[in-house]
């Protein structure tokens, strides 16, 4: 059973209330049908206004679908009472919205309160919370939220959103507001605590750098409709659309030849007679084989599977069409492959 | 300064202090039962502000002298007579207030309690009246402070209070009277502002620095 499934998933927000005229506007966001497994880490990917913060926010019904339906563990979301189905979803947002009246403490007891939880069990959750987003709780637990840095305030919100320990969390630009080294290590730390307790997540970004280090899955939106839905690999060797290829900079060769692993382009046959024994191991990335290619100014080399066995050869000339066929393409689409 | 009468009257000051305060009190919390629901339903329904707003101002500027002699022919004089009107005057301040302190809540705050699943009485208990306190608090300390100042002229009416000092001190010329009358006045207006400032001290969102 999917952790979350979107079947024909519209919304379209109510014109007149919005613009004052009667005009048509069109879906926010339109038709929209994905499944999201147990446990993956799933990024909607797209440039402001393209419905994906929408989408996310139909999860928990802070926005109502206007037509379609979303499964959350096989239940349709209407079927359950709204404040009992946002209680069981993590909620996490770009600026954080701690309670500032409330203690660090407190703001993570939140939800644990409204469940009615006992409270040496909430206390106990919320120290080990604590210790989860590397906020020591001796330290911590007391402060305000004004007294924290914002990275640490995002560290607080989500140990809050994490408190109930829901299967799911819906995370909408957690980042956006934090500087970049800082956001680099809750991107860390975010895959380091996914590692270890595995939720399914939904993480609206726009940022494409992000949604590659961070997901599982990348749904790519576009004025409301999910253009492509796949692995971070397959969307950079094979974007749907010029839209997707643009979004993800597939121009910037090696950031893509970096995500792609040797054995998805190699060849099958040896390497011709006589020619100097160099190998690349088949997990590798095609950037890694490039750089042994060009350091051994060699025009091929051996793949080896981790026993170190020869299961196929890369060439210089595979890589350059493989790996970088999309920029060929986008630059001068008649000389594409 | 002569506070000779002090030194002779000190249960008669004692008294009158203590109905003045007694009015006081009375009267802020009948107008803040009323101020808080009145507050919170224009801020669900703003289209309700520029109407209820305007209505409180009207009273607002009524002078107070008028407002206590028109509503002698209603409710007759004493004490009903000076809270009805003590309270009118007072609406004006608080519910601005209640209103201003409700919408400076931050949506973004309330977004999260909302995704978290709080019910709107829960987001209103827990988060919005929290929150907005200071403000409300703010709105009365200044209704508290001229609560008191009109309570004074409510002892024409037999209301009590310390107003009788200074109206008995005129008719008789005793100006130690008016003086011991004046003083005490002050002071107790004095005191309030103090201790509601202590109060607003103490409050959490004041002390997490929630609010500016």
């Amino acid at each position: 059973m999917p952790a979350i499934s979107f079947t024909e998933v519209t919304k379209v927000f109510d014109a007149g209330k919005n613009t004052g005229t009667d005009s048509g506007r069109p879906a926010a966001v339109r038709d929209v049908s994905f499944e999201v497994e147990q446990g993956q880490f799933v990024v909607l990917l797209g440039p402001s206004g393209c419905g994906k913060t929408t989408l996310m926010r139909m999860v928990n019904r802070l926005i109502e679908p206007t037509s379609g339906s979303i499964d959350v563990e096989g239940r349709e979301i209407h079927d359950i009472p709204v404040t009992e189905l946002r209680r069981h979803i993590g909620y996490v947002i770009q600026q954080v919205g701690l309670f500032p009246h409330m203690t660090v403490a407190q703001n993570i007891a939140v939800v644990p309160k409204l469940l009615g939880w006992p409270k040496s069990r909430t206390e106990q959750r919320t120290d080990e919370l604590l210790d989860l987003v590397a906020l020591p709780p001796a330290e911590y637990r007391k402060r305000f939220p004004r007294q924290l840095s914002g990275g640490q305030q995002q560290r607080v919100g989500i140990a809050r959103a994490m408190a109930a320990d829901p299967a799911i969390m819906l995370m909408d630009e957690p980042f956006g507001a934090i500087d970049a080294i800082t956001r680099t290590d809750l991107q860390d730390e975010l895959l380091a605590i996914q590692r270890k307790v595995s939720k399914t997540v939904i993480f609206v970004t726009h940022d494409v750098e992000e949604a590659l280090r961070l997901a599982d899955r990348i749904a790519v939106m576009r004025t409301g409709t999910v253009v492509q839905y796949g692995r971070p690999v397959d969307l950079l060797t094979h974007p749907a659309d010029d839209f997707v290829r643009a979004l993800l900079g597939t121009n910037d060769v090696f950031r893509q030849l970096s995500l792609v692993p040797v054995r998805a382009i190699m060849e099958s046959g040896q390497l011709s007679a006589g020619k100097p024994d160099i190998t690349v191991q088949a997990d590798q990335n095609v950037r890694a084989a490039l750089a042994v290619l060009i350091a051994h100014d060699v025009q091929e080399a051996a793949v080896v599977d981790k026993s170190g066995k020869t299961i196929g050869r890369v060439t210089l000339q595979r890589i350059l069409d493989e790996g970088a066929h999309e920029v060929a393409e986008a630059r001068a689409p008649d000389t594409g492959t | 300064m002569d506070f000779t009468y002090f030194s002779t009257h000190q249960s008669d000051v004692a008294t009158q202090f203590g109905q003045h305060i007694e009015l006081t009190v009375i009267t802020l919390v009948l107008a803040m039962a009323i101020a808080v629901p009145v507050g919170t339903l224009i801020s669900r329904f703003p289209i309700l502000y520029t109407p209820l707003i305007a209505l409180f101002g009207i009273i607002y500027t009524i002078p107070s002298l008028a407002l206590l002699a028109f509503l002698v022919v209603y409710v007759g004089i004493g004490r009903t007579n000076a809270i009805i009107a003590l309270v009118a005057y007072a609406q004006f301040i608080l519910v601005r207030n209640v209103v201003v302190g409700l919408r400076n809540v931050d949506p973004i705050v309330v977004d999260a309690a909302r995704g978290m699943g709080m019910s709107p009485l829960q987001i209103m208990v827990k988060i919005k009246y929290p929150l907005a306190l200071p403000v409300i608090l703010g709105g009365v300390r200044i209704a508290a402070v001229a609560t008191i100042a009109v309570a004074t002229i409510a002892a024409l009416i037999d209301a009590g209070g310390l107003g009788q000092l200074l109206f008995e001190g005129i008719n008789n010329g005793n100006n130690s009277e008016i003086e011991v009358g004046a003083a005490a006045v002050s002071l107790l207006a004095v005191l309030a502002d103090i201790f509601l400032r202590v109060v607003d001290h103490f409050l959490p969102a004041s002390r997490a620095g929630a609010t500016h």
